[in-house]
């Protein structure tokens, strides 16, 4: 056991006897982890979901402990706050609490674990702040909130380790950056600080563990951001030998690869009579007797779909067919997702865990877990939409160490099987996704600021100036020198110790603060503002319902325009989107909760509603629900056909498929590699052009607008846009005016394409609604305390309002700026859309003109007409044209 | 949807002929009165002084919005259906100035307030503005001045009754999806509901009945919807 040697022995024994009690032996990547640990180094454990990640970094820390303590037993009293565990979910957070809980008990250590998050009650809060636990687990938000007291520094003196539970949930969304600027916070407070990240398997580990640990004191000049993107020692993802889990330099982060012994098996479930053609959005429940089939045969089994809305119809096709064909399973189905009420899905995850439930239909929400939830096998419902989705719900199953995970996928519609061929391909190959971290969105930042003002304050006058002159000058509102500090000096270079605003300028540094002390260059001289008031050369909050209302919206970044369900008598089922509860009028059904309920009215931002009498209803829409096909699958399902366009159909999957490829061959073309297929239809609705680029929805959605956009300019005209994973349709009741090689490569051009984009597509509209986000976030939205929303709707402005005012009144305000920004890099994926363009410059164009839709034309056709009319009118209208379409095919 | 575009609108209601503005105002030409409702004065005020950086701005730009509406319409009374100041911290010195500036640029007007909800706790305007304060069901026959709605069946039937309060908007939907709410005047048999003056307002979503008659604004046009 040479690298754990800075543990005592006496330690790793007790360790050892408990890995034995239970029947394991620790991996080699645990061990490393230790190791690691009892070196002082922080570090990144990736691994599928289950196996003993939690363990490889908790012990780390409990390890050191014991060797400093090894006598020590139950009896002792708890040490202070050592660990802080962050996790993004707060259903995840109690599980661990109760397996970290576990293992203290099982090795006889007085630790106190406890949990603190936005469901935690106020007096067991402050038992924590005057009692802290040794470890306390707890979320981004919550974490934020902690920082918001000024005694927290106190609390924390303590802290030796900080282990940030599934990293690559929170990688790449701001509730990420909220995190990398606290444990900056924590940096400052305790320089010796380890920071210990768990994470799936992602195309970007090196960054995600650069993004963890931060890019280092920048005002020493110690690392930066060069560096920091590329860690020294890294290892790759399969297989890791173990001779390099140490490093030449002590002191770097080190990424630990979990032991890749765990086989993941994809299995699809064929249909046995294959529709021809399926569309898009089809629910898929020709495959229930098949599913239940499988469901029946296991003990336990998820059943992930891709949004709540799906979830809610499976369940519902689950459960009605259980009554007549599967008995044994009335009652123990059970459904989860996000928009439930917690207790409703702590009441499934009890079940689960404790055998009731034999099958829960679900959706991301119980993606991430905590290792030891018994889960005997996964489907997936519809495509996986990205390959280290499918890697990581596939792992929740088979846990015990050296088990096989499987998942069992279903399609929805005859594409999905390629999908499903294509994502083994990848996973094969090793391509996974990688999940890009934010670049200095501003509105964190001034979040941040209001945040660290209220706990413990920060100095105004920059400390070097301090230094140098003996006492402190007024800060300087001209154009920023490098050898002059800022105002808040300390707090920028802390800032930019962390990787999202390494690069963060003088200029917005001092943007950020103008904004919470005047509210920004409009209000510049305005008195009566005061969010942050210099006091005593520090920046605080000192009105203390300000100080209120912040922290209350702390925690407001995931919820978004939601308007709770509620029973009449006030049984909490729930939240719905706002726009579509503005739809429904009394007397409306909707599906929610795994309930059929009537709408009765809104009030008080609460959608009453009592049980439906009527037996159907419509199933809620979720924004956000709409999730595109990963770069990496929409690559492989390219190749996947172009297998298929050589004749090659050696999978299961594309086996059953190959009837529906053929007919596209016979009527058009399979696209081969290099290829770009465009097929223009015309049919009673008028003249369509298809064109198949597979770079995931939102690509095609810009490409489409865009195409739109310049094909109207060569001549006015109506063109309707569509879009899917797959392609782009265009629809004109005239010919469009294209029709050979060269007009085509005029028209697909990548040159101009920022300007015509932004002509095309409604930025503006976009942008406005991008802000929504981050005006609640940056704290202009304020939804209110709970229970007492009444008392505040004097402060409530909707932020399209709030969006008008800057627009008008502070037109370079730079949240404005940062909107147009998101809707490029986030909403429309730019930089994707310039790199299709490019390599559509570069296919060989393969112009078809098919007499009818094609295989690959319907689906996209399918779904634009559901976009426009009701559900009923357009299952009939797809039912008839599916028969037309297979008469043709005879 | 049949759609016409106009700057303003008219329309005969309850015998009288009314003209609808652009601006969010309600104009009856044969009394020379205007009609406008919630300017609530000094909301980003409020929302400043809470420490929510709205930029300012939108008190005097509604002000010059309502002056071009007098010199447009040459009306001689106008009557505000509530919600005058958005709370009391909407008293600030900057708001009041601006207001005693512009009804001194007014001297002859005649203004009413309908007292409504917001005014309860906000308080009267100054009497230096001299305006009349009155309390809800103000008659200016056929009319009758509310600032909430009626929903009292029998008290609707005794006559016409124009109102404020709700904020009301339209949901205009386009084919491809996207949507656009816009203020609107909301026409029922026998009460109107006039858009908000305040331009930094949201609105509630209008749920249009069977013969009820919708008229969408924008900066510069008020369309029907039917």
């Amino acid at each position: 056991m040479a690298e754990t040697a800075l543990f005592s022995s006496a330690a790793l024994a007790r360790v050892e006897e408990l890995f034995t009690r239970r029947g394991w032996t620790p991996f080699a990547f645990q061990r490393a982890a230790w190791a690691a640990y009892a070196e002082g180094r922080s570090g990144l454990i990736h691994a599928p979901t289950g196996m003993g990640k939690t363990q490889a970094a908790w012990l780390g820390p409990v390890l050191e402990w014991l060797s400093a303590h090894p006598a020590a037993t139950q009896r002792n009293a708890a040490p202070p706050l050592s660990v802080l565990w962050i996790t993004p979910l707060r259903a995840l957070a109690k599980d661990t609490t109760a397996a970290l809980s576990a293992t203290c008990a099982a090795l006889d250590l007085p630790w106190t674990v406890e949990l603190r998050t936005g469901d935690t009650s106020s007096h067991v809060k402050q038992r924590q702040r005057k009692r802290p636990p040794t470890a306390l687990v707890t979320t981004p938000e919550s974490l934020s909130l902690l920082l918001s007291y000024s005694d927290t520094e106190r609390q924390l003196r303590h802290l030796r380790c900080v282990i940030v539970d599934e990293w690559h949930e929170l990688l790449g969304s701001k509730r990420g950056t909220q995190t990398e600027l606290a444990l900056a916070r924590l940096r400052q407070w305790q320089p010796n600080l380890r920071t210990w990240g768990l994470s799936a398997t992602l195309g970007n580990l090196e960054q995600a563990l650069a993004v963890l640990v931060g890019v280092g004191d920048r005002a020493q000049g110690m690392g930066n951001r060069e560096d920091a993107a590329q860690p020294p020692i890294s290892h790759s993802f399969y297989p890791i030998p173990n001779s390099q889990y140490s490093s030449p330099d002590p002191q770097s982060p080190l990424l630990i690869a979990g032991d890749a012994t765990k086989e993941i098996l994809i299995e699809t479930l064929i249909p046995s009579d294959m529709e021809r053609f399926p569309w898009a959005g089809h629910l898929g429940v020709k495959l229930l007797p098949q599913v239940v089939e499988r469901v029946l045969a296991a003990r336990s089994t998820l059943v992930f779909t891709n949004t709540r809305a799906q979830t809610e119809l499976w369940f519902q096709a689950l459960i009605d067919y259980a009554v007549t064909e599967a008995p044994e399973l009335i009652g123990a189905i059970g459904l989860h997702h996000g928009s439930l009420e917690p207790k409703l899905r702590q009441e499934v995850e009890a079940r689960l865990a404790d055998g009731r439930l034999r099958c829960v239909v679900c959706t991301s929400s119980l993606d991430l877990g905590v290792d030891f939830a018994p889960v005997e096998q996964v489907m997936q419902v519809g495509s996986p939409k990205g390959v280290a989705r499918l890697l990581q719900r596939a792992g929740r199953s088979g846990h015990q160490p050296g088990a096989v995970s499987k998942v069992f996928c279903v399609p929805t519609h005859a594409f999905e099987l390629v999908e499903f061929a294509a994502a083994r391909d990848a996973m094969g190959r090793g391509e996974i996704e990688a999940r890009p971290p934010l670049a200095k969105p501003l509105d964190v930042l001034v979040q941040h600021l209001v945040t660290v003002a209220l706990g413990s304050g920060f100095a105004a006058n920059g400390q070097r100036e301090w230094d140098m002159n003996g006492e402190a000058t007024a800060p300087n509102d001209t154009a920023p020198n490098d050898n002059e500090a800022l105002p808040g000096q300390a707090l920028f270079d802390e800032v930019r110790t962390t990787y999202a605003y390494g690069d963060l300028t003088a200029q917005e540094w001092r943007w950020a603060l103008d904004f919470v002390t005047f509210g920004g260059a409009a209000l510049k001289g305005y008195r009566e503002y005061a969010r942050v008031q210099e006091r005593n050369g520090q920046f605080r909050v000192l009105s203390p319902q300000i100080a209120r209302r912040h922290r209350m919206s702390i925690g407001a970044i995931t919820s978004d325009g939601m308007l709770n369900v509620k029973f009449q008598n006030g049984g909490a089922l729930g939240a719905i989107e706002e726009s579509f509860a503005a739809r429904l009028k009394p007397g409306d059904t909707f599906i929610f909760a795994g309930r059929l309920l009537e709408f009765r009215r809104i009030k008080e931002m609460t959608v009453q509603v009592r049980k439906a009498t009527k037996s159907k209803g419509v199933v809620p829409r979720w924004q956000g629900g709409r999730m595109p096909l990963s770069s990496y699958l929409a690559d492989a399902v390219r190749l996947r056909l172009a297998t298929a366009a050589a004749g090659i159909y050696d999978t299961p999957e594309m086996q059953a498929v190959q009837p529906i490829l053929a007919i596209q061959q016979r009527w058009s073309h399979i696209p081969a590699a290099g290829e770009l297929l465009i097929e223009a239809v015309k049919t009673r609705e008028g003249h369509h052009l298809f064109l198949y680029p597979l770079a995931g929805y939102q690509v095609h959605e810009g490409l489409a607008s865009l195409l739109a956009y310049r094909l109207s300019r060569l001549a006015p005209r109506t063109i309707s846009a569509f879009a899917t994973d797959y392609g782009c349709e265009l629809l004109s009741p005239t010919p469009l005016p294209v029709g050979d090689e060269a007009s085509w490569r005029q028209i697909l051009s990548p040159d101009n394409l920022l300007e015509d984009i932004l002509l095309c597509l409604n930025a503006a509209e976009m942008a406005r609604r991008q802000f929504r986000d981050i005006a609640r976030v940056a704290g202009l939205i304020f939804t209110g305390y709970p229970g007492s929303q009444k008392s505040t709707r004097q402060l409530q402005a909707s932020s399209s309002v709030i969006y008008d005012a800057f627009v008008t009144y502070d037109p370079d305000n730079l949240l404005l700026e940062q909107a147009r920004r998101e809707v490029l890099e986030r909403q429309l994926d730019f930089g994707q859309l310039r790199r299709t363009l490019e390599g559509m410059a570069a296919a060989a164009l393969v112009l078809a003109s098919p007499r009818r839709l094609t295989p690959l034309a319907f689906p996209l056709w399918a779904s634009r007409l559901r976009s426009q009319i009701s559900s009923k009118s357009w299952s009939d209208r797809v039912a008839r044209m599916v028969m037309q379409l297979e008469k043709a095919a005879g | 949807m049949s759609i016409g575009v106009d700057t303003v609108k008219t329309l005969n209601w309850a015998g009288e002929d009314l003209v609808l503005y652009s601006q969010r105002a309600l104009y009856w030409p044969r009394m020379q009165t205007l009609f406008i409702t919630d300017p609530h004065w000094g909301k980003g005020e409020t929302f400043r002084q809470s420490g929510i950086p709205i930029p300012p701005g939108g008190t005097l730009s509604d002000l010059a919005r309502l002056t071009d509406l007098l010199v447009t319409t040459k009306a001689q009374r106008l009557i505000v259906l509530g919600d005058f100041f958005h709370t009391e911290h909407s008293r600030a010195p900057q708001i009041l100035d601006a207001l005693h500036a512009w009804r001194a640029a007014h001297r002859t007007l005649e203004i009413v307030l309908v007292r409504g909800n917001h005014d309860r706790h906000a308080g009267a305007p100054p009497a230096a503005l001299d305006i009349t304060g009155v309390a809800a069901g103000y008659a200016a026959s056929p009319f009758f001045c509310h600032h909430e709605p009626v929903d009292d069946a029998a008290e609707k039937r005794s006559g016409y009754i124009l109102a404020g309060h709700l904020h009301p908007v339209f949901t205009l939907r386009d084919r491809d999806g996207s949507q656009v709410r816009l203020p609107c005047f909301h026409f029922a048999k026998r009460q109107a509901i006039l858009p908000a003056f305040a331009s930094f307002s949201g609105g509630y979503g209008v749920t249009a009945a069977k013969g009820d008659r919708v008229f969408v604004i924008s900066q510069a046009f008020v369309v029907e919807v039917t």
